[in-house]
């Protein structure tokens, strides 16, 4: 069974925080979990931080934290005992069992199946995370601080001393009011709900960020409507084009079924020449908001300075469209 | 019935019950009462007399049996001979957050020895927190050639090879069905191992399960079950296959998907839709993971007939769940996520006039820093629409009592109020007073009222309130809560139908603790984790009652005197010889 994560947070840079954390899962079979941290680090580190150590420090939690908890009515009480203290023991067997299984895999698994499929014939939209744009900006110090928890919770006891390391950074930032306990077992959520959503949210959380895909609109002049492609998706200009050629052959050879979408098995070939006669320019709009002929740069340097595109009529794109011709020439 | 046959039925009962001797012969009384379902029912039937005890205890069929330390298997099996099913529940609810040992106990292993060699036609048995490992699977599938249905929820210690063993053995099984429990998935193998010739299975619901299955496998064996009424898929099972298996079974009365959001062709979406609409019979709909708002209209012409719909995994917008309860006319139970905000529940009140229970879970649970999720509003919105709501689970981030007074007066019936506001200790916002009102209100007004899940800033007038009004309280919990040993004394000393109550972090201690020596008879169990409750304190508890059982779970590091985690329960078994050494039986 393969751990599809992995694929996405190969070859990132690893920050202090991470290595740290990576210090603490001391398990070696969960790569995946310390990859998503190092992925989610895009986050200011404090953030990062801070989310790492709401993760329930058993028994290592400071006074001033345990008064936050019970309000201003109620004093430190040492004798009450730390709540913290039971992230370790009370973990349900089955996560350790997960964990510890040779293969790795973890109990959010997540379906094989890449979201991704845009060359493949026509779809009917493209991917999109389930939460909205505002929330996805959330999600990566969520993903990781639920994950995390459900890390703590299933080793054995051993890591709870690892874990006691991150006590003093939380002393040291203190003074964020934001960094509350992570209290065991609260809100009363059962584990399987939990990690279900942890693995929602990680999920989302790979659409909504702009480092492992790079969806960008796509427009032709005279189309109903817009598409969007991933550029990430695509190793170099061939394939790009063959399918922004697949996606909108139907607007220019007119064979859309009465929903206004792509049919399967069009001729594509029309479109090539098409797109190689004067009829029709691909342009896109870079970082500076200038509009740039596709084709000119590396397309690595294209990937991530392309905002949108739009494939434009030859007649629009006058004085581009001979060079366009020899551009497409050139590549094909 | 002959009238020797009457003699003898007469001469066989003892003379000491000649006082009050039933005029029915035993096999009429027995008939009766085999009618009877509800075991509380039973309960108070077998205290009559002697004959209707024994007339009981020969014609049940069915043991609820709601603490498994409670009584022991031997006791049950020498009581009630013909036990065909057994329903089960071992540890406390708070082991679902992880707040209890993880080998605590209630292993059924003890339990299955007894019941296999007294109850070889056993059928059906369903556990709740129980610990069961592949080897008593095993042990289960070989030993009982009847077996027709398990069902286990929230228990743990097992893997996919347990399950393995069932598909392998039982050749009569109608119904597994695997939920929420810590399962070592190894993968999705297990399903080939029902045989060819088995058809039997009518409810299958492996929804828990994380890693893909043998999707061929699922195929034929849908194919073949015919009379299969209940399929809900795990996550990897994809829209595609989705539609494969629904073709197979129109007749689902209840269905749960796979993941709700692979990329479809425009054909793929139009067999998905027309598949769905056939299944017009399907009255609970659940599993929906990661829905897209496009795929969802496929439902609709599903959905006419629902009274469940489960999205608590589908992460739905208010406008996509509106649209989707505008096809749901006659929803009676409802359960979303907090992504849908008060403007889903708004639509929620507006669409669904039957709605009695609603259940919001939490996204975010653990990000303090989410502004959205769900507020008094939402409640306030659906308790407007939906006069008939008497169940409600509702996780926010903010409330007021102003709000909750309102709410249970559009819905005075509440008998499940389970509000939970996640940051703890949090007053009214509005007011910034504690929440003492607002549950007082809930337990003035709703005189049905039997289970309760109390949270925010309270004070001891809370419980002052629940132990005056909440005459028909069964369950009660409490987190973060109180100011002194008072309020735990009130509940304790009013809520004459309290059976279980559960308790942490909140600073009531051993006044508290023994205030309640005689109720705690009455109950099933108490809980009380970071308190302030001793060790004194609990040994005193154990010295006056024999006949309960009060454990106390020590904590590594922690000071001795203190007992960090109490669980007290009665008990006609004694103290139990399982517990592992964390546990200390006083």
């Amino acid at each position: 069974m393969s751990t599809p994560l992995e694929h996405d947070y190969i070859g990132l840079a690893e920050t202090s925080s991470m290595e740290r954390s990576s210090d603490n899962i001391s398990s070696s079979s969960i790569p995946s979990i310390e990859d998503k941290t190092s992925r989610t680090t895009n986050d200011t580190s404090l953030n990062l931080k801070e989310t790492e150590l709401r993760l329930g420090l058993p028994g290592s939690h400071s006074p001033e934290r345990k008064l936050s908890l019970f309000g201003k009515d109620f004093e430190t009480n040492d004798k009450t005992g730390s709540p913290l203290k039971n992230l370790v023991s009370g973990a349900k067997r089955g996560f350790s069992d997960a964990i510890d299984g040779s293969n790795g895999k973890w109990v959010f698994s997540m379906n094989g199946k890449s979201d991704v499929k845009l060359a493949k014939g026509a779809v009917l939209a493209s991917p999109k995370g389930g939460l909205d744009s505002k929330s996805n900006s959330q999600q990566p110090r969520t993903s990781v601080s639920v994950m995390k928890e459900v890390a703590g919770v299933s080793q054995s006891p051993k890591p709870v001393q690892d874990k006691q390391n991150l006590v003093s950074p939380v002393n040291e930032h203190a003074s964020a009011p934001a960094a509350k306990a992570q209290v065991v077992g609260w809100p009363p959520i059962r584990s399987f709900r939990k990690n279900s959503m942890a693995s929602n949210l990680a999920k989302n959380s790979d659409e909504g960020a702009g480092c492992t895909c790079m969806y960008v609109k796509v427009s032709m002049d005279g189309a109903p409507y817009l598409r969007k492609v991933d550029l990430k998706t695509y190793n170099n200009y061939m394939e790009f084009s063959s399918a922004l050629e697949k996606m909108f052959s139907c607007f220019t050879i007119g064979q859309c079924n009465s929903n206004g979408l792509v049919q399967d098995g069009l001729s594509e070939s029309r479109l090539m020449d098409l797109l190689h006669g004067s009829e029709y320019v691909l342009t896109y709009e870079d970082k500076d908001g200038d509009w740039m002929l596709v084709g000119d740069v590396p397309w690595e340097m294209f990937t991530d300075s392309c905002r949108r595109l739009r494939i434009m009529k030859g007649s629009e794109a006058k004085g581009l469209a001979p060079r366009a011709m020899e551009k497409c020439k050139n590549q094909n | 019935m002959g009238s020797s046959e009457l003699k003898r039925s007469k001469d066989s009962v003892s003379s000491d019950e000649s006082a009050r001797r039933s005029s029915f012969p035993d096999e009429v009384l027995e008939r009766v009462l085999s009618l009877l379902k509800p075991h509380r029912d039973r309960s108070s039937v077998s205290l009559v007399c002697k004959d209707w005890y024994n007339a009981e205890r020969w014609s049940r069929t069915h043991v609820f049996i709601g603490n498994c330390y409670s009584v022991s298997p031997e006791i049950v099996a020498r009581r009630f001979p013909r036990i065909r099913s057994v329903t089960l529940k071992g540890k406390p609810r708070f082991s679902d957050f992880n707040l209890v040992p993880e080998n605590w106990g209630a292993d059924i292993h003890s339990w299955l020895v007894v019941f296999a060699a007294k109850y070889p036609f056993l059928e059906e048995l369903r556990l709740k927190r129980m610990a069961i490992s592949d080897e008593s699977l095993e042990f289960l599938a070989i030993s009982f050639p009847n077996f027709k249905a398990l069902s286990l929820l929230s228990c743990d210690g097992f893997s996919t090879n347990g399950l393995a063993a069932i598909a392998t053995h039982c050749k009569n099984l109608t119904e597994l069905d695997i939920q929420e429990n810590g399962v070592y998935d190894k993968g999705g193998s297990w399903l080939s191992c029902f045989p060819e010739s088995f058809t039997s299975l009518e409810v299958l619901n492996f929804a828990n399960l994380t890693s893909d299955i043998n999707f061929d496998a699922l195929e034929k064996l849908v194919g073949r079950c015919k009379s299969m009424r209940v399929l809900k898929l795990n996550r990897s099972v994809s829209l595609e296959q989705l539609q494969r298996l629904l073709v197979n079974a129109p007749r689902l009365a209840e269905l749960g998907t796979g993941s709700f959001s692979q990329e479809l062709t425009i054909r793929e979406y139009e067999e998905l839709e027309s598949t769905l609409s056939n299944c017009k019979i399907m009255h609970t709909l659940s599993g929906l993971w990661d829905a897209k708002g496009i795929y969802l209209p496929t439902l609709y012409p599903a959905c006419s007939n629902l009274t469940f719909l489960n999205l608590s995994y589908a992460a739905l917008q208010s406008v996509e769940l509106a649209k989707l309860l505008a096809h749901c006319p006659r929803l009676k139970r409802l359960w979303v996520l907090d992504t849908v905000e008060d403007k889903g529940l708004e639509a929620v009140g507006l669409n669904c006039p039957l709605l009695e229970e609603l259940r919001v879970f939490p996204a975010d649970p653990f990000d303090d820093e989410i502004v959205h999720g769900v507020t008094e509003a939402g409640f306030l919105a659906v308790s407007f629409g939906c006069p008939r709501l008497h169940y409600v689970l509702y996780f926010c981030r903010q409330m007021t009592n102003a709000a909750v007074a309102t709410i249970v007066q559009n819905c005075p019936d509440f008998t499940h109020f389970r509000l939970c506001i996640m940051n703890p200790g949090q007053p009214d916002y509005l007011t910034n007073e504690p929440m003492d009102e607002a549950f007082g209100a809930v337990v003035k007004t709703c005189t049905k009222l039997q289970r309760l899940s109390v949270s925010g800033l309270l004070t001891d007038l809370t419980f002052e309130y629940i132990g005056r009004y909440a005459k028909n309280l069964e369950t009660l919990s409490v987190a973060f809560a109180g100011r002194s040993d008072w309020g735990m004394q009130c509940v304790l000393g009013g809520c004459p139908k309290l059976r279980k109550l559960e308790i942490r972090d909140c600073p009531f201690g051993n006044a508290a603790l023994l205030s309640g020596l005689e109720k705690y008879e009455s109950m099933r169990s108490l809980w009380m984790s970071a308190c302030n409750v001793t060790m004194n304190g609990c040994r005193l508890l154990a010295r006056e009652m024999p006949r309960l059982n009060v454990e106390v779970m020590k904590e590594d590091g922690s000071d001795d005197t203190q007992a960090y985690k109490v669980y007290v329960y009665r008990s006609i078994a004694g103290p139990r010889r399982d517990a592992p050494p964390s546990v200390l039986t006083l």
